[in-house]
């Protein structure tokens, strides 16, 4: 309580000084400003113009000695090119907050209207893809963790998933649905990432501070399951690295029941926030069409009213045992995508219990030593399984010759691991489809003819993350 | 089927935008927050979804519709959600906080924290590690650094093991490979050096933390071994 | 609220005037508890179950100038809650082996810092240049 009081105090205080500046201050720009405009009406009604160096900002300013040395004709311009006002172009980031990490954007701005976004990326490029031909199967593992460094779980599924199908082979039923249950976890980890930064960049910074506890929490799960809070490299060909410990489940049930609560919480400072609203609704809005002719996926995709989701259309781990319900948009705008990713994170709470609760038990990796290792303490009396053992964390396991495309609905998307072996213990080729690559890619067509401060809104619902997109 | 479709706006906006009727004891009137509801532990198991938004997206305008115009002017001249999600701050501004004080109080960590690397040691005070170069096979950011000589007594040992820490990326997969439990993660994290030198740790460091820290290491791996 | 005016005079009057004040210039807050046990460095190590979940458990150092990086093993276990059961409490595991090192604290930024070399002889005999002979 007493802190209460001193810091009403402290603010009242505060408040009051830069007012009373503020007020003396006001008369002098308004002062430059109507001597500028007496200029412009002088010299808008002569045919011939002289060039005022530094006049026009958009324009090379010539410097006076420069103009001393120029003859009549070069001086004076024709007055129709002189008035033509060009585009201005600005370069949104990479330092700027909202960029969310390394985005260059260059924007042609007409007034503060954008008429060209032109995203440059490459400034976390690191050479994944390349990489991992030089990396066992299993050493490529976690490169993926990096890739969307916001929801690593899902990456290390699709090219586990990926691995799988060219060894052609299946995972005992628990290792499934561990993977569900991270996956899901996965979700809301990124959905919270994704909505509460979003929230945060056109302005409200609440939501993100509250949600983040429960992003805490959720990492704190994955630092009990696999050793990391976010590098888990925990999903790997053949299952999951290690069994669920002790407690775990009943955790992650306590933590889902009180979660559904958050998100109301979370609703009610946005979802009916008219400064939200007006931010959001119309903004960024793309027709399915649209979606479709640039390959969206994920929710850019669904809240555009497409139903398309890799978890229903073609089920992958547990998810064709589970029931939960995907949330479709229907005006395709900013504000249809952000409830659809908070609809998203109750369906993955759904999807969570469900998993809690048939959860089965056994194994969790194959058994086949040729690619999972074997138990340690068969390690230790086997002859055989010790082989097995050296055998894979040296040279590890061959896959068969063959190519796969195998994809997955990430929280951002599909992401799509395209794998060719050439039957050796590397892979050949490793290509990675990534949405939010995608995404970014389509950000001319979306913010087109929108505001410049609608730019980060539109950033903020593509859900980029620079991982991914440079790889 | 379509009647039921059809009834299930008007269930929605019964259940999500109207909270009063889902709680209406004392403040939980004006909130959705844990603490009004009367905390999570009381709530039963999460009610499955009743609106199946992929069949019918009428559910996301659901949302928009608050009523009668009077309702609707009231709302916006009266600032009614401004106004709830401003009480819902303040209720959180009473609540205790979520952060910790750090370097005293600590959050919990699992025994299968990979932080600072260890060389182990046998309980005779032999070093377990017999160089069999596993783990510097297995490390995708090739870290590890390992030469070996047989000594005097004809046992085989690492004369040179470094780690490259600035190198390492801590997926574990060297503890995992260890035939011996020689090296190991250990759950320290509290190892941040003033220059980059100091993460160049060779043998005789590593052995030095398995020393240190051998008390934790052991509860770690015996705590461990079911799962492994 | 953590910080409000009665738990605070509470913890102060359960703990005391001196233990209060040397709480508050070092936690900035002062709270009560069970003391569990005392490190080398002379570290009280504190339970009190009501607390916050991750706040029941916490050190108070024994100065200023602690870094969280001398919590020893044992210690440093129970803190972050890998064990349930204080160092003194463990006595399934072996704790006094002769080998075993006394814990030190990150010596990184002092002269005592760990300074990287070679546990190897070198490979390579490194050229010496010649110094050049006076024509």
């Amino acid at each position: 309580m007493s802190a209460l009081l001193t810091r009403l105090g402290a603010r009242a205080a505060a408040a009051a000084l830069p007012r009373l500046a503020a007020r003396t201050a006001v008369a002098a720009p308004v002062a430059a400003q109507a001597a500028s405009r007496s200029y412009a009406l002088e010299t808008m009604g002569k045919t011939k113009t002289k060039i005022q160096p530094h006049a026009i900002a958009i324009t090379m300013p010539i410097p006076e000695k420069a103009m001393a040395d120029m003859s009549d004709e070069e001086i004076y311009v024709d007055a129709e090119a002189e008035t033509e006002v060009r585009n201005f172009t600005v370069n949104f980031g990479p330092q700027h907050p909202a960029a969310h990490g390394v985005l260059r954007l260059i924007l042609e701005l007409k007034g503060e209207k954008i008429v060209r976004a032109d995203p440059h990326i490459g400034l976390l490029h690191r050479g994944t893809e390349k990489l991992i031909e030089y990396k066992t199967y299993l050493q490529a593992l976690p490169y993926f963790d990096r890739l969307d460094y916001c929801s690593m779980m899902c990456n290390e599924q699709a090219y586990s998933l990926a691995v799988e199908k060219l060894l052609n082979i299946d995972i005992p039923l628990r290792a499934k649905y561990i993977r569900t249950l991270f996956a899901e976890i996965t979700r809301i980890q990124n959905h919270i990432m994704a909505v509460t930064t979003h929230a945060l960049d056109v302005g409200a910074f609440t939501p993100f501070l509250y949600m983040f506890e429960e992003r805490e929490r959720t990492m704190e799960f994955y630092e009990r399951v696999s050793g990391a809070r976010m590098h888990a490299a925990y999903v790997r060909p053949g299952g999951v690295a290690l069994d669920l410990p002790v407690g775990l489940l009943e955790d992650i049930h306590i933590w889902a029941k009180q979660f559904g609560s958050r998100i109301d919480e979370m609703e009610e400072l946005l979802s009916g926030n008219r400064i939200w609203k007006n931010r959001l609704i119309g903004i960024g809005t793309v027709t399915a069409e649209e979606a479709v002719n640039y390959s969206f996926t994920g929710v850019m995709l669904r809240g555009s009213g497409f139903k398309w989701d890799l978890r229903k259309v073609q089920p992958y781990d547990a998810y064709d045992l589970v029931e939960f319900d995907v949330p479709v948009g229907r005006n395709g705008d900013c504000y249809d995508r952000y409830l659809c990713r908070v609809e998203e994170m109750r369906q993955s709470l759904r999807i969570i219990e469900q998993c809690i609760n048939d959860m089965p038990a056994g194994a969790v990796k194959v058994d086949d030593h040729k690619i999972a290792p074997p138990r340690r303490a068969d390690m230790k009396e086997s002859m055989e399984a010790l082989i097995h053992h050296f055998k894979l964390y040296s040279e590890g396991y061959s896959v068969p010759p063959g190519e796969t495309y195998t994809a997955i609905e990430a929280p951002k998307g599909e992401f799509g691991v395209y794998l060719v072996s050439d039957g050796s213990n590397k892979p050949y080729r490793c290509k990675i489809r990534a949405p939010g690559y995608v995404h970014l890619a389509a950000c001319d067509l979306i913010a087109r003819d929108h505001q410049l401060a609608d730019m980060v809104a539109i950033i903020g619902t593509c859900d980029i993350v620079f991982g991914e997109v440079d790889r | 089927m379509m009647s039921l479709r059809s009834s299930l706006p008007a269930l929605a906006r019964a259940t999500r935008a109207a909270p009063v009727l889902r709680n209406p004891a004392g403040i939980a009137a004006l909130s959705t927050s844990r603490v009004a509801q009367g905390m999570a532990k009381e709530e039963g198991p999460i009610p499955p979804s009743i609106y199946n938004r992929f069949a019918d997206p009428y559910m996301l305008e659901a949302k928009e519709y608050k009523g009668s115009a009077l309702d609707k002017a009231a709302e916006v001249l009266l600032l009614t959600e401004m106004f709830r999600g401003m009480w819902l701050v303040l209720e959180n501004f009473f609540k205790p906080p979520y952060t910790i004080l750090y370097p005293y109080e600590k959050a919990p960590v699992s025994p299968r924290f990979r932080g600072e690397h260890a060389l182990r040691r046998y309980p005779s005070g032999e070093e377990r590690c017999i160089a069999c170069k596993l783990c510097e096979a297995v490390c995708p950011a090739q870290a590890i650094t390992i030469e070996a000589e047989n000594r005097p007594d004809g046992s085989r040992r690492t004369t040179r093991y470094d780690i490259d820490w600035t190198k390492c990326i801590y997926c574990g997969f060297c503890s995992e490979a260890c035939p011996v439990d020689a090296i190991v993660e250990s759950s320290n994290f509290e190892y941040s050096t003033e220059t980059h030198e100091e993460l160049l740790a060779n043998k005789e460091r590593l052995l030095a933390n398995g020393d240190k820290w051998e008390v934790q290491l052991a509860n770690n791996i015996r705590s461990e071994h079911p799962y492994r | 609220m953590s910080f409000s005016l009665t738990r605070l005079v509470k913890n102060v009057l359960q703990v005391g005037p001196k233990d209060a004040w040397h709480q508050l210039l070092i936690l900035g807050e002062v709270k009560a508890g069970t003391l569990i046990g005392t490190d080398q460095f002379g570290n009280r190590y504190y339970e009190n179950r009501e607390e916050l979940f991750a706040r029941e458990r916490w050190v108070v150092p024994a100065s200023k100038k602690f870094d969280p990086s001398e919590i020893p093993a044992g210690w440093h276990t129970w803190i972050h809650r890998i064990d349930a059961r204080a160092p003194h409490e463990v006595t399934d595991l072996p704790n006094d082996l002769k080998w075993m090192a006394p814990h030190t604290r990150n010596a990184s930024g002092s002269e005592a810092n760990y300074k990287p070399y070679s546990t190897t002889e070198p490979k390579i005999e490194a050229g010496r240049p010649r110094r050049p002979t006076a024509v």
